[in-house]
């Protein structure tokens, strides 16, 4: 495995080229140099392609090839910005000058990516825990902000290595404990009479009481049109929707979720 | 959802035990579960501990637990095969009910016998007819198979 790696990077002698245009000496104004970087960046996208193409690892439906189209996506709306930004005057220097700065974090965006890529291959069997984790985070800071650059650090320049799959591991069992611990710790009066679960759509009966509409439903057409505690007749068209239980539900949940996020820092 | 509600009684009931009773699964099998229950102290079967066997049908709470005696025990509502007669177990079963108050329900039904709905006719005969008889058999049972 690690001579297959070595021996791929070694082909396409990954990096080397990726850094020419700092180390190179490219003179020109912004928008010459603008071109050569946007010529490396290319050349990279090209490299992860092949890259994919030998390992296997970047096929359609993997974590890498969805960064991949996220990068992409961005980079194109960046650009697009950047454009609106400068009404379309393309000659402006101060375009320019920006113009090539986005190009080249574009490049290292890249870069990192094929970076994250080498490293991954080298212990693919906990790719797909970290594909299915890490997509989930990354989308949703793509979404929630608008200067991705800030995030762009603790997606992609992470070392990823063993321990950090182990964390990652260790992070979504811990979330899954604290669901369970949430329901487990619920005062009683939250909990549908049926289920024993957390109300999420409570209903309430003409006998007072409240029930989680599903679960009382399969009662009133399994077993009798009768009011699972008092026994009193009723139907499903006597129901009314409890709102303040789903509130306090709701209450519940974030004052819980807050607490658990506190003990962990 | 029945698992996780059977969980959740299983929970409810390390937090918070019955005074009388005490149940739990037998093994991994969370659908199948042992219980007891001590005889109540004004009762004949007063210092007997009686087994009792539950099964949780997959559609459960909708469905009543199967719920039968596993020490032999002299009553009018409870036959030689442990079968219990007990309205809350067949048609006035509820989803709102639990283990629980099920056994909570049976130590009373120990302390009062329902004689005008027997399943074995006999002892509710006795148990109408000639009260101290039936408490005397009652207590010679539970000598003979629970203590």
């Amino acid at each position: 495995m690690e001579n297959l790696t070595s021996k791929i990077f070694s082909k396409f002698s990954l990096g080397s080229k990726a850094t020419q245009s700092d180390s190179k000496v490219v003179k020109g104004t912004p928008d010459v140099i603008a071109q050569y970087v946007y010529q490396d960046i290319l050349f990279l996208k090209n490299e992860i392609k092949k890259y994919n193409e030998l390992t296997g690892i970047f096929t359609t439906n993997t974590f890498y090839y969805k960064v991949f189209k996220i990068l992409e996506a961005e980079h194109v709306q960046e650009l697009h910005k950047l454009k609106q930004k400068f009404e379309y005057e393309s000659k402006n220097p101060s375009f320019q000058r920006q113009l090539l700065e986005m190009y080249k974090r574009n490049l290292q965006d890249y870069s990192n990516l094929m970076e994250i890529m080498k490293n991954n291959y080298n212990h693919g069997i906990y790719e797909s825990n970290i594909v299915n984790y890490r997509l989930g985070s990354l989308l949703s800071d793509v979404s929630s902000t608008n200067d991705i650059s800030s995030n762009r650090n603790s997606v992609f320049s992470s070392n990823v290595d063993r321990t950090y799959h182990d964390d990652l591991v260790e992070t979504t069992l811990s979330n899954k404990e604290i669901a369970d611990q949430i329901t487990t710790d619920a005062p009683d009066t939250l909990l549908d009479p049926i289920s024993f679960n957390l109300f999420s759509d409570p209903v309430i009966t003409p006998s007072g009481i409240t029930y989680e509409k599903l679960h009382l439903v399969e009662h009133l057409q399994k077993k009798g049109k009768f009011d699972p505690l008092t026994r009193a007749p009723l139907t499903e068209s006597q129901l009314y929707p409890n709102l303040l239980v789903k509130d306090a539900v709701e209450d519940y949940i974030s004052s819980k979720q807050v607490s658990f996020g506190s003990q962990r820092l | 959802m029945s698992l996780k509600r059977i969980n959740k009684e299983l929970t409810d009931l390390g937090r918070d035990p019955p005074s009388s009773c005490s149940a739990g699964p037998v093994g991994d099998d969370l659908y199948h579960w042992q219980a007891s229950i001590m005889g109540p102290p004004d009762s004949p079967y007063a210092g007997g501990v009686f087994f009792l066997s539950i099964h949780f049908p997959t559609d459960y709470p909708f469905k009543p637990p199967k719920i039968a005696f596993t020490t032999k025990i002299y009553h009018p509502n409870i036959n030689s095969n442990g079968n219990i007669c007990l309205d809350i177990l067949k048609d006035q079963w509820s989803p709102a009910l639990t283990i629980s108050k099920v056994l909570l329900s049976i130590c009373s039904l120990l302390t009062d016998a329902n004689p005008d709905d027997p399943l074995v006719p006999e002892i509710a005969h006795i148990y109408k007819q000639d009260r101290s008889k039936y408490e005397a058999t009652a207590k010679e049972w539970t000598k003979k198979y629970a203590i």
